[in-house]
């Protein structure tokens, strides 16, 4: 675990290599990004702790479902806005390619939002 | 064509993706090959992506050599060896912009699935076969050894690592062991007199494995099991799980026979369907045995009602659950991590359990440990959580570490003694305050135990942990 940037990342089992190399290259992007990887249930209290010292927390998980995020929400308590899903199911094995794309998708709609929130 | 080389290319970062026909024993020169650059020490990931059937679909598998020490799944492929026709084209497309595809030139390639900024490297890997070799099952199989010969020779994988892997892995026969050796030559010659080798994805030995093993998930969470003292496991058959059991067993006939009697001290139970299975794990596991089962998120839904007991009733029993994609949908081979509530919630209400996701095989071995002792611990099921790639893929880990200083966690068991001492044992009585009651395992008391077995079903204060009447109505006695 890691807490210094503005964006965290919270992931869970076998997503974990993909996401540290997404990490590293988001990091030569210049969007520094916290890293959690859940690894038991029920939650320790550090992965509320952890969301809530970010301004916005990418959950990267192998499901349509978004399921580690809402066992997040119910469970440990984090705001539904406080996390952004990066979901990738299409059945193959992680790639960091896939959630670069997906943070980045996220950190454009919050943008938006925030901009369209403003005017 | 003679391939360019790229300035800007550097050693080991590259990603290669190899398309076959499943069953046609293509798996052995895959893993060879994934091996060679293991022990190269270059950082490497193998990841085999195949169909739900035995023989004749397409398959592929994808090694990824990183000097970064990056062994996620790779997004995009330099070099395709295509050796299925019929998945030709997708896999020509697939081929990054400037990258190479190893074909099969015994007959041509059609003109229409040529890319121009990709550069074809064709050998007749099939005609060499037929001019080699007799029998049409080792003209088959020798096409692999071939095509991992002409990859040694384009990626500069070191010879006598290769040649060195083919005798540990054929050298129990000498006629196979040499009709290796000539395909591997057979391919690594025509690579070398016909290409300019190597590509600019050469191999470049590295120091960054360490004392580093390459191990699936499923052999290292069996493993696992055994080091925690496991003797009995109960399943029914599932992809991606089936392995962790097959592994188990084989672990147990070497480790847990009785070398004075030959007696197995070990019970593989193959249940009818995974209902029964889990009874099993319960009834073992209450018996005082450390049992697990094996399955997968189909399994599990079905294991439910019984998760809903081991729960209720206090019994410690560990699942672990490798998923796959979707409910029987006809992709048992895909992974994906869709049992994740489906676990921490197994059973009909009021129930949340304790579920562990391991990251790669080296925590599928520490978490199947970690598993048995939280399960007897706080007496209440224990899910480890992996998926089929960490699973069923090699990947390599840190050597895994076991200090013999061990002992199991047996939590609050009551011995004979102790059971003698206390005039009016209940067995879901929290004495400690800290919901964890005090259980017994048959047999710890001898002259009393009937009595003793009476008392562990009733005479609790704790009423909404009673068993239900039917139980009740049963009890010996």
């Amino acid at each position: 675990m890691s807490r210094r940037a503005r964006y965290g990342i919270i992931t869970v089992g076998g997503c974990k290599r993909a996401v540290l190399e997404a990490r590293d290259r988001l990091k030569k992007k210049g969007i520094a990004v916290d890293y959690m990887r859940v690894r038991a249930f029920p939650f320790h209290e550090d992965v509320a702790a952890f969301a809530a010292s970010h301004e916005l927390t990418f959950v990267v998980e192998q499901n349509r479902d978004a399921q580690l995020r809402t066992l997040l929400m119910v469970e440990a308590g984090v705001p539904a806005e406080r996390l952004a899903s990066v979901r990738v199911y299409g059945g193959q094995p992680l790639a960091a390619g896939e959630v670069v794309e997906g943070i980045l998708e996220q950190l454009d709609r919050v943008t938006k939002q925030a901009a369209g929130g403003a005017a | 064509m003679k391939p360019q080389r790229r300035s800007t290319a550097r050693a080991n970062d590259f990603a290669i993706k190899i398309a076959t026909v499943n069953g046609t024993g293509s798996a052995s020169a895959n893993a060879l090959l994934l091996q060679a650059i293991f022990r190269m020490g270059v950082p490497v990931s193998g990841k085999n992506l195949f169909p739900s059937n035995i023989q004749g679909l397409p398959t592929w598998y994808e090694i990824r050599a990183n000097g970064d020490g990056h062994t996620g799944r790779a997004d995009a492929f330099d070099l395709f060896v295509a050796m299925n026709p019929a998945t030709y084209e997708r896999d020509i497309a697939e081929v990054r912009s400037g990258g190479w595809v190893l074909h099969d030139s015994s007959w041509p390639l059609a003109q229409s699935l040529r890319r121009s900024d990709v550069n074809f490297l064709g050998i007749p890997l099939a005609k060499m076969c037929v001019d080699r070799f007799e029998r049409s099952r080792e003209r088959i199989l020798m096409k692999n050894i071939g095509y991992l010969g002409a990859l040694t020779a384009l990626l500069e994988v070191e010879v006598p690592v290769v040649e060195q892997l083919l005798e540990e892995n054929f050298g129990r026969k000498q006629a196979l062991l040499d009709s290796n050796h000539e395909a591997f030559r057979m391919g690594y010659d025509y690579a070398r007199e016909h290409f300019e080798c190597p590509l600019p994805l050469r191999l470049e030995r590295m120091e960054a494995n360490g004392d580093a093993i390459l191990i699936d998930g499923n052999t290292a969470a069996a493993l696992g099991c055994v080091y925690a003292g496991a003797t009995v496991a109960a399943w029914y058959p599932i992809t991606p799980s089936t392995s962790m059991v097959d592994a188990f067993t084989g672990f147990c006939r070497t480790h847990r026979v009785d070398p004075e009697t030959k007696r197995n001290r070990f019970c593989i139970l193959q249940a009818e369907d995974e209902l029964a299975a889990a009874g099993m794990v319960l009834g073992a596991n209450w018996a005082g045995a450390r049992a697990f089962t094996a399955t997968s998120g189909p399994g599990i839904s079905l294991m439910s009602e019984f998760i809903g007991l081991a729960y209720y009733a206090e019994i410690p029993s560990v699942f672990f659950d490798v998923q796959r994609t979707g409910p029987s949908t006809g992709m048992p081979t895909r992974t994906q991590q869709g049992d994740l509530m489906t676990v921490v919630y197994a059973s009909h209400g009021d129930t949340k359990h304790v579920a562990l996701f391991p990251a790669d095989p080296k925590e599928c071995f520490e978490f199947a440990v970690n598993a048995f002792d939280l399960a007897e611990r706080f007496q209440t099921p224990v899910f480890v959580v992996s998926d089929l790639d960490i699973a069923m893929n090699d990947w390599a880990v840190p050597a895994l570490q076991w200090d013999d200083a061990y002992r199991p966690d047996r939590g609050k068991v009551l011995d004979a003694k102790q059971l003698e001492d206390i005039q009016n044992f209940q067995r879901y009585l929290d004495v400690d305050g800290d919901g964890i009651p005090y259980r017994t395992m048959p047999g710890a008391s001898t002259r009393k135990m009937p009595g003793r077995i009476r008392r562990w079903w009733t005479a609790s204060p704790a009423r909404s942990r009673r068993p239900p009447r039917r139980c009740r109505s049963r009890r010996p006695g």
